[in-house]
């Protein structure tokens, strides 16, 4: 046991040198163990610069315990000095011991410190993780009108502080899980006992903890994990930045996977609606949350379909439009000297450059950047014969129909869906759109998430409420989602 | 708990399988009813669907008593067979309106590949996938065919409804004797959901019943809404088959719009048909041969190939012509499956 490198021996110098090694601390200035008396005997504390609250541990640990006389914890045996420390000195929350190397350094290396004594076998990991991070800010890519107004960070026990706030059962139970090989991610799994279905939570679980890759960072990466179809163009999981939309994932039966340094919750299973639905939607009345939700589908169809049936009409389907306006886009047709299909192709991506680089552009540059390729470059375009006119109507109605998706995941599988729909437009009409169409109605009505149906409760039929289109009145909406447990 | 959870899945499951087998009912109805019943009963051809109809029903009233028992191989072979000729047949009807409406001056046999290509597309969603669209659009796809064919009717008269009995009783009667094996792709219900793992509690007969009946009506109702908007006696001269599903409207654009929806409508319920019955043979063939099972579906990719390039040399006749005798099968499993005991 003396010689088992995995878990620690009574001899404190060879513990500390254990974790000198596993560190490289001579080369290494972040690692920190502090040798000092405590009463009768040497102890050692090891923490990881910056990422410990200094004035906690200075405060809570280190004064009392170097304070101790000289003959403090003498009757003490010496396999249970850290137990003596921790029951009359040390004044931290919440503490726990520990024997195997890789987890406490896998704990000092997420901020916590790690208190050994000479003679013990044993250490106490405790809680002084003191780093930086961002306040509680506004949500960037989910805002509402109505409705609360602050996001997750990046911490990941501010972001479950934040839930927990909302949803104050005592139901709501928290699972750590450290995901990734070489890298390990912390993961906390919130779900509500007794509401969210076991067999979907053990699947989620065996999917986090079956992760082969070396690191999983982000909830992106972590979603990506998850997912039941990795080739397909629609994301499986819900994410959101909203501790609220998160609450209601919870209430709905759903698992709530925060990563740590991720501002993001994913919700699983999903559904393809929750990828349409706000807050604002359950926020509003319901006639108005209906509205917006018309509006938004409509806006999505758009940026879907219209490229594609322009192109479609244009090409193939002459009879649908008036002779006025075909000879009008005859005329302005000709005067431009590319295809109408790549033409089209190139507005739609050079639509997508803009909106990226309007994205990426810091502050206030991402709006007047927008302003300045939408108008100058568009009018310019359009004075100097490189792009017809209507087209240039069609992609902007497109655009704008394509910012209409709530879910940014979603709405960048909807661009390259468009892109298909504009090929085959292009290629063979309104007849390869309908079948294009078809097959990809096929293939999603045929996906899951985490083993639910995606486009559930629509088809296949599942009880639930009716809240997937149409919002009805709250007092019509009784029932959980139907992948939460059958009681309820 | 459990019970429950397995009993939503299981109802879900067939109710999806029978909106699918009452699309393509629907969609077989109409292209059987344009190319065989219409040049014999002319503008009473709808009337010629109703036994066809009635027939639908009762495969839907069998499938519980026949969904109980284990199926035999030689059942399984008659099944796919009948379910793969179907399908043929709507590939083909379908890519060649589009053919003739939406790609005037494309080839058939370009359309028909596309057509097959998409539809193999669609199939490797295991049956499930198209089973599901057929559910979402159960209301939808009636009523995009019933308020577009009532837009493009808007100029016709009613004339065209009245002769009830259209060329005479005997012809009439025989318009539906060969329009009855409409309702084979019915048979798909003789065959569990493949979706669904473990046995589960079927529903009753009227629960199928009157899905294939909804499905099959609206067939019947586009064929007297062709009636109505296009007698037979003005596209008698035209030899081209597809054109004879044409609910016509007039010339303002207006109406050349509701005419391309009204085609996307009637592809879109003729697609669906196709390949739900495309899978169902696919399972069909799998269940009779275990060792066949990542095979199956190509094999019916490779004989509906065949039907097609057939259908691209020698027209819709070939198809049209053997649809009739989807009878003699369609009356030997129907029987069997309401005469033969259940196992103890």
């Amino acid at each position: 046991m003396e010689d088992d490198p995995i878990s620690l021996s009574a001899d404190l110098a060879r513990n500390i040198g254990v974790f000198r090694d596993r560190f490289g601390a001579s080369g290494n200035a972040d690692i920190i163990i502090r040798r000092f008396r405590s009463g009768a005997f040497i102890s050692a504390l090891m923490t990881i610069d910056g990422m410990t609250d200094t004035r906690e541990i200075d405060e809570n640990i280190l004064k009392p315990c170097m304070a101790l006389p000289p003959d403090a914890g003498e009757d003490a045996p010496a396999e249970s000095r850290v137990d003596y420390l921790i029951e009359n000195v040390v004044s931290v929350l919440p503490t726990e011991m520990k024997s195997n190397f890789d987890d406490l350094i896998a704990d000092a290396l997420s901020g916590q410190s790690v208190l050994l004594c000479d003679g013990c076998a044993a250490a106490c990991v405790m809680d002084t993780r003191g780093f930086e991070k961002r306040a509680v800010g506004r949500p960037e890519a989910e805002q509402v009108v109505l409705g609360p107004h602050e996001s997750f960070g990046e911490s990941i026990r501010t972001n479950i502080t934040l839930l927990r706030r909302i949803v104050q059962r005592e139901e709501l139970t928290t699972e750590f899980l450290s995901i990734g090989g070489a890298m390990k991610t912390r993961c906390a799994l919130l779900y509500l006992r007794g509401t969210a279905d076991e067999a979907m939570l053990a699947r989620i679980r065996k999917r986090l903890t079956a992760c082969s890759s070396d690191f999983a960072l982000s909830a992106g990466e972590v979603e990506q994990l998850i997912e039941d179809h990795p080739m397909a163009l629609i994301p499986q999981c819900v994410s959101t930045e909203r501790p609220d939309r998160a609450a209601s994932f919870l209430a709905e039966g759903q698992v709530v996977v925060l990563t740590d340094g991720s501002p993001l919750a994913l919700g699983a299973p999903s559904t393809f609606w929750h990828q349409l639905h706000t807050s604002d939607d359950a926020s509003m009345r319901w006639q108005y949350g209906t509205f917006l939700r018309v509006v938004r589908l409509i806006g999505m169809l758009i940026h879907l379909f219209l490229p594609g049936a322009y192109i479609a009409v244009i090409r193939f389907h002459t009879e649908l439009l008036s002779p006025i306006l075909l000879a009008s886009v005859y005329e302005t047709s000709s005067r431009v000297p590319t295809p109408i299909f790549l033409d089209a192709l190139l507005m739609t991506l050079a639509f997508d450059l803009i909106s990226e680089a309007g994205l990426r552009a810091p502050g206030t540059m991402g709006n007047a950047l927008g302003i300045v390729s939408g108008l100058i470059l568009g009018q310019s375009a359009v004075s100097a014969d490189i792009v017809s006119p209507l087209l240039l109507i069609v992609v902007a109605a497109s655009g704008l129909g394509g910012f209409c998706i709530p879910n940014y995941a979603l709405s960048v599988g909807i661009k390259i869906i468009q892109l298909l729909f504009l090929t085959a437009g292009a290629l063979g009409g309104l007849y390869l759109m309908a079948l294009l169409g078809l097959a990809l109605l096929c293939a999603a009505c045929a996906m899951r998430s985490v083993g639910s149906p995606l486009t559930a409760p629509l088809t296949p039929k599942r009880p639930g409420n009716p809240d997937l289109l149409i919002r009805f009145p709250l007092w019509r909406q009784k029932a959980r989602a139907f992948f939460a447990r059958q009681e309820h | 708990m459990q019970d429950r959870s397995i009993e939503q899945r299981t109802r879900a499951a067939y109710r999806a399988r029978a909106c699918a087998a009452g699309v393509a009912c629907g969609a077989q109805i109409f292209a059987v009813g344009t190319g065989l019943t219409v040049p014999l009963a002319l503008n009473a051809a709808y009337g010629a669907a109703v036994p066809a109809l009635l027939l639908g029903g009762a495969i839907g009233l069998a499938a519980p008593k026949r969904l109980s028992k284990a199926p035999g191989r030689a059942f399984c072979v008659v099944l796919a067979v009948s379910l793969l000729v179907c399908s043929a047949l709507l590939l083909a009807a379908g890519a060649t309106l589009a053919q003739q409406t939406l790609l005037p001056n494309g080839r058939l046999l370009t359309s028909l590949m596309l057509t097959l290509s998409f539809a193999l597309l669609c199939a490797l969603s295991s049956g499930t996938g198209v089973c599901r669209v057929a559910f979402a659009l159960r209301w939808l796809l009636p009523a995009a065919l019933a308020v577009f064919a009532g837009l493009s009717l808007s100029s016709s008269s009613m004339a065209g409804l009245f002769p009830l009995l259209g060329a005479g009783v005997r012809s009439l009667g025989l318009s539906a004797l060969l329009s009855l094996s409409a309702c084979s792709p019915a048979l798909m219900l003789f065959l569990p959901p493949q979706e669904l793992e473990t046995p589960a509690p079927v529903p009753k007969g009227g629960f199928f019943a009157l899905r294939v009946g909804f499905g099959g009506l609206l067939g019947a109702l586009m064929l007297a809404a062709l009636a109505l908007c296009n007698p037979y006696e003005i596209i008698q001269g035209q030899h081209v088959w597809g054109a004879r599903m044409l609910i016509l409207a007039s010339a303002r654009p207006r109406e050349g719009l509701v005419q391309t929806l009204l085609i996307l409508a009637q592809l879109f319920s003729m697609l669906i048909g196709a390949v739900s019955t495309l899978c169902a043979a696919a399972q069909a063939l799998e269940t009779a041969f275990p060792k066949l099972r990542f095979f199956s579906l190509w094999l019916c990719a490779a004989l509906l190939l065949g039907a097609l390039m057939a259908t691209a040399f020698f027209g819709m006749d070939v198809l049209l012509a053997v649809s009739p005798f989807l009878l003699i099968p369609e009356g030997i499993l129907i029987g069997i499956s309401f005469f033969k005991k259940a196992p103890s």
